[in-house]
C-alpha cells in the first residue's frame, strides 16, 4: 500500500512500482482511472499488457517530465531535449515498439509523439519492399498497380 | 511461413518483430507515425500496400500532416529551362549528386495541343495557373492545383463583378492559418483619367468571389507588377520599381503602401536590380545597382515583421563572388569626358557582374538565408551569413538566358499535402 501522495503500478508479470501521483498522472488513462474510482488511488493499479522493464522505462521517463513540469529551472527545456535524445538512442528495437504500444494505450502524449517520431526517423528513406520487410506486410497490389502509382509520383527517383 | 523472424538480431531495422506488425496493424498508431513523415516519404509509401495508400490519400490524413508541417523550407525551384518547366532541387545531393532536376508531370490537367498553361504563381505547395485555347481567346480558366497530389480546381470565372482587362491575378494559401486558399484579382477601372483600380477576392471556403470595397488607386497604370505578388505573413506585396510599391492584407482587407529602404542614385548608375521574396516567413528584397565605375555591393534586407523598416541583413561583395566564377565578369571600356574639351577623353574599364537573383530561401538551420543566382554557367546557392557556396546547377553555354529569367519567373516549391475541392 502506497502512502498518501504516491500510487502502486502493477506489471502484467507482477512487478509492483511505488510512484509518486504527479508522475503517474502523466498518463492520461492512470489519470482517468484515479478520478473516477478513489480505491485506485488507495490499492494497486494494475497496468494491463505492460510488463516490468517497460514499465519501469515509463516510469524513468515520465518521472523526468514531470519533475520539469514542475520546476522548469532546474530541468530547462534543452536539459529535457538531451534526456529525450538519449531516452529513445538507447532503446533496443523490440523496446521501442512495446513502449510506443505502452505508451498509446496509456496516452502518455509527450512520449507517444518521441516514440512516433523516432520511428518515423527509421523509416523515413527506406523503399517499400524494406517498410513491407519491417511490418511483415503482405504487398496486395498487382505490378501494374504498382507502376501506375510510381508513375504518378514524379517525386520518387 | 515466419522464416524471417530473425529475433537474436532485434537491433537491425531490417528485421521484423511482432510488435512492429502489431503497431502497423493498429490504424491509430499507424497514423501517427505517418504523420512525422515528409511528404516526399510518404508518396513513395503509399506504393507498400493498399492500406498505406488508402490512409495517405485521405483527406483526414492531408490535413492533419499539413497542419502539422504549415510552412516546411522549399525543397525545389520551379523554372523555365530549354522551353519545359524543372523542378531543380535546392537540397543536398549527398545521394545522387546526378538528380539536381527533375520535370514535374502536368498530364493531370488534361493540356490538349490546343490549350496553353501558364503559370502564375506558387504559394506553399499549390499552383495558381491560366488555361486557355490557343484559338479562341474567350476561351480560358483560371485554375489551383496541387501537383503533389495531383489534385485540381477550377475557380469560377473572375471579371463579372470587376472590369476588365484583368490586370493581374495572385494565389494566397498559408496552412498554419487555414486549410483555405484565397485569390485576389485586380480590374482597372473604365475611366482612364481615373486612376483607381478594383479587386476582387476569391476565397474557397465560400467558393465565390467578392468586391473588395476599399479604394486603391494605381498611378502609373503599371500593368505588370500585379502579377508579381509576393505571398508573406498574410499579405500579399507587389514591388514596383517606379512608384510606391504596395501590399494588400488577406484578414483586414486593406491595402498600404510598402515603405523602401534608401536607395543611393545617380547619374552613373545603369542598372538596377531590384528583388522581392520571403524566406521563412520573412519579407526580402535584394537592391543592387551597377554603376559605371564601381560595383556597390549587393545588399539584402529583411522587413520587421511589423512593417515599420527594412534591415540590411547581408551585404554580398561581387568581386569576391567574380573570382570564384570569372564567367560572370564583363569588362566594358568607359570613356568619359572630362572637361569642356572633346578631345580630353578618359578611358576607364569598367567591371560588371552578371549574375539574376532566383530567389531566396531560409537555409536548413532555419536561421540564415541562402541566395539562390543564376551565373552565365552556374545556378548558386549562397549562404552570406557564414560563406557557404553551393552549386545548384552546371548549365550548358547558351541554355539559359540571364536576362530571360526573373525573379518573378521562379517559384519556391515545396511538397504538400494540402487537400483541394
Amino acid at each position: 500500500m502506497a502512502s498518501k501522495g504516491n500510487l502502486t503500478l502493477k506489471s502484467c508479470n507482477g512487478k509492483e512500482f511505488i510512484v509518486e501521483e504527479k508522475v503517474a498522472v502523466m498518463s492520461t488513462t492512470i489519470k482517468n482511472m484515479v478520478d473516477v474510482d478513489d480505491s485506485f488511488a488507495q490499492g494497486v493499479i494494475p497496468i494491463i499488457g505492460v510488463d516490468g522493464k517497460i514499465l519501469a522505462k515509463l516510469i524513468e521517463y515520465c518521472k523526468e517530465h514531470a519533475e520539469a513540469d514542475e520546476d522548469e529551472e532546474v530541468k530547462s527545456e534543452e536539459y529535457l531535449k538531451k534526456f529525450d535524445e538519449k531516452f529513445v538512442d538507447e532503446l533496443n528495437l523490440n523496446d521501442l515498439y512495446d513502449l510506443l504500444k505502452a505508451s498509446n494505450y496509456l496516452e502518455i502524449t509527450k512520449l507517444l509523439n518521441l516514440l512516433c517520431q523516432k520511428v518515423a526517423s527509421m523509416i523515413k528513406g527506406k523503399k517499400p519492399e524494406e517498410i513491407r520487410r519491417i511490418f511483415n506486410i503482405k504487398n496486395d497490389f498487382t505490378p501494374e498497380e504498382e507502376e501506375e502509382i510510381n508513375r504518378q509520383n514524379p517525386w520518387a527517383f | 511461413m515466419m522464416m524471417n523472424l530473425c529475433n537474436d538480431n532485434t537491433s537491425s531495422s531490417s528485421s521484423f518483430s511482432s510488435s512492429a506488425q502489431e503497431i502497423e496493424e493498429s490504424e491509430d498508431l499507424l497514423i501517427q507515425i505517418l504523420l512525422h513523415l515528409p511528404v516526399k516519404s510518404l508518396l513513395g509509401f503509399k506504393c507498400v500496400c493498399k492500406k498505406w495508400k488508402s490512409l495517405i490519400s485521405s483527406q483526414y490524413f492531408s490535413i492533419n500532416h499539413t497542419q502539422r508541417n504549415p510552412n516546411p523550407i522549399s525543397s525545389s525551384l520551379l523554372m523555365l529551362r530549354n522551353q519545359s518547366l524543372i523542378l531543380l532541387s535546392l537540397g543536398h545531393h549527398e545521394n545522387n549528386p546526378e538528380a539536381d532536376f527533375r520535370i514535374p508531370s502536368f498530364d493531370f490537367f488534361n493540356i490538349t495541343p490546343d490549350t496553353t498553361m501558364r503559370i502564375l504563381g506558387i504559394c506553399n505547395g499549390l499552383m495558381l495557373s491560366y488555361i486557355s485555347s490557343s484559338f479562341n481567346e474567350n476561351e480560358y480558366a483560371f485554375c489551383v492545383s496541387n501537383i503533389t497530389t495531383r489534385q485540381l480546381t477550377n475557380l469560377p470565372p473572375p471579371g463579372k463583378i470587376i472590369n476588365k482587362p484583368i490586370l493581374g491575378i495572385n494565389l494566397a494559401f498559408d496552412p498554419s492559418n487555414s486549410p483555405h486558399f484565397k485569390v485576389i484579382c485586380f480590374g482597372q477601372s473604365f475611366m482612364l483619367e481615373d486612376k483607381s483600380c478594383q479587386l476582387e477576392i476569391y476565397s474557397s471556403e465560400t467558393g465565390l468571389w467578392k468586391l473588395w470595397n476599399g479604394s486603391f488607386s494605381n498611378p502609373f497604370h503599371i500593368l505588370e507588377v500585379f502579377d508579381r505578388g509576393v505571398f508573406c505573413n498574410g499579405a500579399i506585396h507587389w514591388l514596383s520599381t517606379i512608384s510606391d510599391s504596395f501590399y494588400f492584407v488577406l484578414e483586414k482587407e486593406t491595402m498600404k503602401t510598402l515603405p523602401m529602404p534608401p536607395m543611393h542614385r545617380d547619374i552613373y548608375t545603369t542598372k538596377r536590380l531590384r528583388f522581392l521574396g520571403q524566406s521563412g516567413g520573412y519579407l526580402n528584397l535584394i537592391d543592387f545597382e551597377a554603376n559605371l565605375f564601381h560595383n556597390p555591393p549587393m545588399d539584402i534586407y529583411e522587413m520587421k515583421k511589423d512593417y515599420s523598416e527594412w534591415v540590411l541583413k547581408y551585404r554580398i561583395d561581387l568581386n569576391e563572388l567574380g573570382l570564384l566564377f570569372p564567367e560572370m565578369i564583363k569588362e566594358i571600356q568607359v570613356h568619359s569626358q572630362k572637361t569642356e574639351d572633346e578631345h580630353d577623353v578618359s578611358v576607364h574599364i569598367s567591371k560588371h557582374y552578371l549574375c539574376s537573383v532566383l530567389s531566396v530561401r531560409r537555409a536548413v538551420d532555419g536561421e540564415s538565408v541562402e541566395i539562390i543566382m543564376l551565373l552565365p554557367q552556374h545556378i548558386i546557392a549562397y549562404n552570406p551569413m557564414n560563406n557557404c557556396l553551393r552549386v545548384l546547377l552546371w548549365l550548358d553555354k547558351g541554355t539559359i538566358q540571364l536576362q530571360d529569367h526573373k525573379w518573378y519567373d521562379c517559384y519556391q516549391f515545396t511538397e504538400t499535402l494540402s487537400w483541394l475541392n
